[in-house]
């Protein structure tokens, strides 16, 4: 085989594994003979296990044997060195290596040196080393040739044939060598160069061969380190079997590929791909395996981290709570999908593990859903990359509830052509947080309504203290509107300390964390303090932060009356500390000193030398009466006062703390205090004194029994306990005409008329017993029958230690007769009293009733004596005894008349309303009784109160009216109310509008005018207005409208109120405007453009009269021209002819321009007939030119319709037209068209019927859609158009195929009723004028 | 010449139709209206010289449809078209079939006048040529 097949083979195959440019080579010119080489890769081949065929030891042992002749030889005859080439010649031929070198040296060095270093003779010795030399020389010779050969030899050894051809064929050898190292030194250039690893390795996966890419992928710095060397070291582990079932597979001639991967020499690893093919010689044998190996560390690195990522993503959707898919719209069905989203939504398994098309997916949407998937489909086509849509589903749960989903979807993948094949969507089921939201939604509102309606004030702020909400109240209570609350903190609002004192509390509110009450004090607008109890509480909020929330209730008028109650009690105070006599408060306790204490005056100090502390102590009876008898007798005594025996200035004799004794007058009487125990208040007054100087006074009594007997004035003694009469003066026995001794020992009754007796017994017994030292009137009866009017002044005193009341008796009978008629004038002043309604009475100066009338007996249905003489404590709760005495005090220290409302409760419990005037009634001695009389308000203040209420439920309405702006006018037109909605709507807030009119707020002078027109025609007539739509200017200045409602509430005294209910409809005109202009336009431009499709058939219809008036006019000329006069009436005729036709032409032009002008649409009053006719005639050139033949079937008498003339005509030309384009293209014959009139239920019915080929099922229902069209140059809007104008006239438009095949459009419009088509008439005529 | 040359006139518009004839009552007392081309078949014998001013578009015969009869049966009638809308394909047709003249409305009337002698001249000729062929 030639060699150069030989070498092109071997580009060949590496061509195959590297795709290098192929590389032709020419010898270096001579042409090598034939044979000179087999397959000259093969020098390169190595063969490691390859040993020589001859033993090893052969060739020193035959080099040996040689020597040792020679040197036998040499023995015998010297000078023969030279023959020492021959053996040196035949190492130099046969040898292999330094091995048989080495041999030869040893051999020969032993064979020269052994007899040097034996042989003491000189002359041998030096004979030795010329020998020596001459072998050394020998040597010399030997390895310059034996190298050479060994190169030859290897070679050789490769091939049998050559080996043997020997020497012989040594210079085609030379030549072919250098050849072929040229050759290779190319290849190598080239593998070199080549960027992938290319090696070869023998069967054993020893390196033969390895490019430089390969050196540096293993990390070699030269082949060297690599040839002779198996490669299966580097390999790692792991892959090391099956790079070596690669080797032997490529070696049976199978080529294969491998991912393995290696250590390399410096330790580096490396992933790498090997493609091996077997390595043929010419005869088909395989020598070696020819590896292209690519460096895959970093595909292999991209690989392994696209794979890490994407487990981790799919491992992260599959844990998401949301269902992620991807659609793929070639598949038109799911390919991917975390989790099923139909598990979530409660199907069962066997239906979730089924194909998620995309007609599975809509069976579980909502069926109101389904018709947008397609829609949603189309959408998800256009979405531009990175957008993301969003949209919400609603999916059919198992349970058959409807669940909602928040979707988004994004472009996942597009095809080559950038249109979109895949959509990333989500889905997450936001139903639960929807239903959430309601509630939360709920919630808030009822809270809103909660807090709005509370009574009192109530607030939210934020934790910087600025208010969130405030109600009304508060925002009254505040004095600033809502608006200017919401926002602003306390400082902004408050003056210093009254934002600090709100703000301390706030604060302890948010720590503590739990509700804070505290009396806060406000100065109002009015400039009044204020104080509410406030109670605070930190509210929890949805962002996490603390509110702070308040509720406060006035107290300002109880906060009053305690304080009035405490400055009572403080006067209280001062009176028992600083009386005269000593005051004291004490109540029994079981145990020592079985009285205790609580009220002990000064005065109680001086007279028994022991305070409080000291007597609670020591025990009052132990210390005062240290006499046992004594102590017993006071201790029973005072326990019978507790059953009711007050003690009255009785006499106790105490000793002092420090001896004295004292002799104290003591009164006591029982009290109930707070904690319901009885209590004893007892005064005490040192009599001492006094005592001591009643036995003067005793002395001097003599002297005064001569003054008693002297006086001009009947004096009377009777003994208190018995009413036994003790003593008389004279005086008194010519009173009663008796004799001394006749009245003393008699009863004080006695004195008295028989039949008043009982009643002197207890005016008698009433003055023992009180110490009222009244006069008193009575009669007396003398002993002659007669009866005079005394006065009695009585008094009581203690004469002997026997109790006497004295009696001073002067005749008043004079003065009494004279006081008759005052006491009828008091008695009817009384029956005045007691039948008038309103409540009277009289309180003396300790606020006893002195004077009650029956009214007030009746109120608390109570005798007059359970009143009289008793105080508002004895009759009233304290609550209310407090608030009556305050009013009291108020009158007594001012006295001045005073107006209030108390409340006290009636007879039967309930709380009433008492309109009270109390005045000062002036007594003797400057002292002062107090009078008052009160009506009952309680009806009253109730229906206010119930008013207040149903006003504030009212305010709050009107406050809360969502988009109902309502302000309420008073007859001036001034702004009394004006609520939330109206500050949005109009831009002024309450505060700015109140007391202004609308002029100087929203109105322009014409609004005014209308405005004011408005409020006079309601106050004249009493109906309301509206809904009107008013116009008027918002506080930016922009025009706006509002639907109103106004109506009155009629007031008292001829101040009405005017009521105003705005809707804010300024937005709602514009887009109705615009709208309106907008069809308007089209409907126009939908007109031109059909004038433009007929202006061939329209300008025959013109060419037409205007060629007939040439004509005539040509034909009149040459008439004239004739001069002949008789054919005067031809003329005539010609020039009428003319003006018809100009008419025609005329008729034509005004026609084309009503169709084409643009109009505003105003419907009036018209005839159907005329407009089908007018139409048809639009429209008449065309039919005429397709030979189309319209058939009228009008119906004579229909009654007129309110439409706008041109629309109508329109809605008849389009569907003439669209008739006209159904019948073109048919036979002559089925070119008709049928136009229909008639009347139906008061509608006016129009029927376009034609015999063309008729609408496709498929059509119908897109046939009044925008842009759809059959026609190939259609836009699609005809139809459109008509079905828009014929529903704004009210009327219905519809299609059907009719029996011949065609199609029938009827359009159904109202009849104008009867009672309409007088004003339309009327405003037809307004019109014109 | 005793008897005047005759002229047709087809139009579905009485008043052009009208008109026409006041139009050529200059060149010939006798001219003949018909509305419809039926009736101008119907009525007029086509063997005898004349003119006929047809409109193009006419509903049943229309002036395209005359031309082929008359062409068919040989008439000596010269045809002159009057139409709304003249196209040039159209006008060549008719003329290729021996019209005389395809006029567009309006026209000048002078056009028409000029049209008509001449047709009436053409017709005389053919007429002549076909009675001489005849003999």
């Amino acid at each position: 085989m030639p060699s150069r097949e030989g070498a092109d083979n071997f580009v060949r195959q590496i061509g195959e594994h590297l795709l290098v440019e192929r590389y032709s080579f020419e010898g270096p010119g001579e042409t090598l003979p034939e044979g000179t080489c087999e397959f000259p890769i093969e020098k390169r081949v190595r063969e490691p296990s390859h040993v020589s065929r001859l033993p090893v030891w052969w060739h020193p042992t035959v080099a040996g044997l040689l020597i040792a002749v020679i040197a036998i030889l040499d023995v015998m005859r010297p000078s023969a060195s030279m023959f020492y080439l021959i053996p040196a010649l035949y190492v130099g031929w046969s040898m292999r290596g330094r091995v048989e070198w080495t041999c030869y040296l040893v051999v020969a060095l032993t064979v020269f040196l052994v007899p040097v270093l034996v042989t003491p003779s000189r002359a041998t010795q030096t004979r030795m080393l010329n020998r020596a030399l001459g072998v050394g020389m020998s040597l010399l010779v030997a390895y310059v040739v034996g190298d050479r050969r060994q190169f030859a030899d290897r070679l050789q050894r490769s091939n049998k044939e050559l080996a043997v051809r020997g020497a012989k064929r040594a210079f085609e050898l030379e030549t072919t060598i250098r050849f072929l190292g040229q050759r290779e030194l190319r290849l190598r250039t080239i593998l070199d160069s080549q960027p992938e690893c290319v090696q070869l390795l023998d069967s054993a996966g020893f390196v033969l061969e390895m490019n430089r890419a390969g050196l540096a992928m293993v990390g070699a710095e030269s082949l060297d380190q690599l040839v002779g060397k198996s490669i299966y070291p580097l390999v790692s582990a792991e892959f090391r079997k099956q790079f070596q079932e690669l080797t032997e597979s490529v070696f049976r001639g199978d080529p294969g590929t491998l991912e393995f991967e290696i250590v390399g020499l410096t330790g580096n690893r490396l992933w790498l791909e090997s493609h091996a093919s077997p390595l043929r010689t010419a005869d088909g044998r395989i020598t070696a395996v020819l590896a292209i190996t690519r460096d895959i560390t970093q595909r292999r690195r991209a690989v392994e981290a696209v794979r890490e990522s994407q487990q981790l993503l799919s491992s992260v959707a599959r844990a998401l709570p949301h269902w992620i898919y991807i659609f793929d719209f070639d598949e038109s069905r799911i390919t991917y999908s975390n989790n099923s989203i139909l598990s979530d939504l409660g199907y069962s398994p066997e239906i979730v593990g089924q194909d998620l098309s995309w007609e599975m997916i809509a069976n579980y949407m909502t069926p109101e859903e389904r018709p947008r998937l397609a829609r949603m489909l189309d959408e998800w086509k256009v979405l531009p990359d990175g957008q993301l849509r969003e949209d919400e589903y609603h999916l059919r749960h198992a349970d058959g509830t409807v669940h909602s989903f928040a979707g988004r979807e994004t472009v996942f993948a597009r095809r080559a052509d950038g249109t979109v094949r895949q959509v990333l969507g989500t889905l997450a089921d936001i139903t639960t947080s929807k239903l959430v939201e309601a509630a939360l939604r709920q919630s808030e509102q009822q809270f809103s309504l909660f807090m709005r309606h509370l009574p009192g004030l109530a607030w939210i702020k934020d934790v910087q203290g600025r208010y969130l909400f405030a109600n009304a109240a508060a925002e009254k209570a505040f004095g600033f509107p809502l608006a200017d609350i919401v926002g602003r903190t306390d400082d902004e609002l408050f003056a210093p300390e009254t934002a600090a004192q709100f703000k301390a509390a706030d604060q302890q509110a948010v720590t503590s964390g739990s509700e804070v009450r505290t009396i806060e004090s406000l100065k109002h607008q009015d400039g009044s303090l204020h104080h509410s109890i406030v109670s605070k509480f930190s509210l929890p909020s949805c962002v996490g932060e603390t509110l702070v929330g308040g509720m406060a209730i006035d107290i300002t008028e109880q906060k009053r009356a305690e304080e009035t109650i405490r400055r009572i009690s403080a006067f209280r105070e001062t009176i028992v500390r600083t009386a005269a006599e000593g005051i004291c408060v004490c109540y029994a306790v079981p145990e020592f000193p079985h009285v205790r204490f609580s009220v002990w005056n000064e005065q109680m100090t001086e007279l028994t030398g022991y305070t409080m502390e000291e007597i609670n102590r020591l025990g009052w009876y132990q210390s005062m009466y240290p006499d046992g008898e004594i102590q017993e007798r006071a201790k029973s005594r005072m326990a019978q006062m507790r059953y009711g025996k007050d003690i009255r200035a009785e006499e106790w004799e105490i000793i002092r703390k420090d001896g004295a004794r004292r002799l104290l007058a003591i009164s006591t009487s029982i009290v109930e205090t707070e904690e319901d125990r009885h209590a004893v208040v007892a005064l005490m007054q040192d009599i001492t004194a006094r005592k001591q100087g009643e036995e003067t006074l005793r002395e001097s009594e003599e002297r005064f029994r001569l003054l008693f007997e002297g006086a001009n004035d009947a004096i009377f003694w009777a003994d208190a306990e018995s009413g036994l009469l003790t003593h008389c003066n004279a005086a008194a026995e010519n009173l009663v005409g008796r004799d001394r001794s006749e009245i003393i020992g008699q009863p004080q009754s006695f004195l008295h008329p028989p039949e008043e007796a009982e009643r002197y017994r207890e005016i008698f017994r009433a003055h023992a017993t009180s110490r009222s030292r009244e006069s008193i009137e009575v009669e007396v009866l003398r002993s002659d029958g007669r009866r005079a009017n005394v006065s009695i002044s009585p008094s009581v005193t203690m004469i002997g230690g026997q109790r006497i009341i004295q009696g001073i008796f002067r005749d008043i009978t004079e003065r009494k007769r004279s006081e008759e008629s005052l006491r009828e004038s008091e008695e009817r002043f009384q029956a005045f009293m007691n039948q008038n309604p309103l409540v009277a009475w009289v309180k003396d100066d300790e606020y006893r009733y002195r004077y009650v009338n029956s009214a007030f007996a009746r109120l608390f249905d109570r005798p007059l004596s359970e009143i009289l003489g008793r105080t508002d404590y004895d009759i009233y709760d304290q609550q209310y005894a407090d608030q009556t005495r305050a009013n009291d005090i108020v009158v007594m220290q001012s006295e001045k008349s005073l107006d209030t409302i108390e409340k006290v409760p009636g007879a039967d419990g309930r709380l009433r309303h008492w309109l009270v005037q109390k005045f000062p009634l002036r007594r003797s001695r400057g002292r002062f009784w107090v009078g008052g009389t009160a009506a009952d308000v309680t009806d009253r203040i109730e229906a206010q109160e119930a008013l207040r209420t149903s006003e504030a439920r009212l305010q709050a309405v009107i406050r809360h009216a969502p988009n109902v702006a309502i302000q309420w006018y008073d007859s001036n037109g001034r702004v009394i109310l004006w609520n939330e909605a109206s500050e949005a709507v109009f831009g002024y807030s309450a505060a700015e509008a109140i007391g202004k009119t609308l002029d100087q707020l929203i109105h322009t002078p014409e609004e005014t005018a209308v405005f004011r027109a408005a409020l006079a025609g309601i106050s004249r007539t009493g109906k309301s207005i509206g809904p009107t739509e008013y116009s008027f200017h918002r506080r930016n200045g922009e025009p706006g409208t509002c639907l109103s409602n106004i109506f009155m509430i009629p007031g008292d005294d001829q101040s009405d109120w005017f009521v105003s209910m705005d809707v804010d409809v300024t937005e709602r005109k514009r887009l109705e405007a615009d709208l309106s202009l907008r069809q308007r336009e089209l409907l126009h431009a939908s007109r031109l453009n059909a004038i433009g499709q007929m202006v061939a058939g329209l300008s025959h219809e013109v060419a037409q009269p205007l060629n007939a008036i040439a004509n005539f006019a040509r034909g009149s000329a040459s008439l004239l021209n004739t001069a002949n006069f008789p054919q005067s009436e031809t003329l005539k005729e010609y020039i009428q002819a003319i003006t018809d036709q100009s008419r025609r032409c005329g008729a034509i032009l005004q026609r084309l321009r009503d169709y084409s002008r643009r109009a505003p649409s105003r419907q009036k009053s018209c005839e159907l007939n005329p407009i089908l006719i007018e139409s048809t005639e639009l429209i008449a050139p065309e039919l005429r030119r397709n030979n189309v033949s319209v058939g009228w079937e009008l119906a004579s008498e229909l009654p007129p319709i309110s439409a706008d003339r041109i629309q109508i005509q329109q809605v008849v030309f389009n569907l003439l037209n669209n008739a006209l384009d159904a019948v073109r293209d048919q036979e002559r014959s089925r070119r008709l068209i049928t136009i229909r009139s008639s009347e139906e239920h008061e509608t006016v019915m129009i029927e376009i019927e034609d015999h063309g080929a008729g609408i496709a099922s498929e059509v119908f229902q897109h046939l009044f859609q925008p842009f759809f069209t059959t026609k190939e140059d259609g836009m699609g809007i005809g139809l459109n158009i008509c079905e828009t104008i014929v529903r704004n006239h009210g009327g219905r438009i519809e299609a059907s195929s009719n029996k011949f095949n065609g199609a029938t459009f009827r359009v159904r419009l109202p009849a104008l009723q009867k009672d309409l088509r007088a004003s339309h008439l009327a405003r037809e005529i307004g019109d014109n004028e | 010449m005793s008897d005047p040359p005759r002229i047709y006139v087809v139009d579905d518009d009485k008043a052009v139709l009208r008109s026409v004839k006041a139009l050529l009552g200059e060149v010939s007392r006798d001219v003949r209206c018909y509305l419809s081309g039926e009736q101008f078949l119907n009525e007029v014998a086509i063997d005898q010289p004349g003119c006929l001013v047809t409109d193009l578009q006419m509903p049943g015969i229309t002036g395209t449809m005359l031309q082929q009869h008359l062409n068919q049966a040989k008439s000596p009638i010269s045809i002159i078209f009057v139409t709304g809308v003249a196209d040039i394909p159209l006008a060549m047709v008719l003329r290729k079939n021996g019209a005389v003249t395809l006029l567009e409305k309006p026209y000048e009337p002078t056009d028409l006048l000029d049209a008509v002698e001449s047709g009436l001249r053409a017709s005389q000729q053919r007429w002549q040529s076909l009675q001489a062929e005849v003999y």
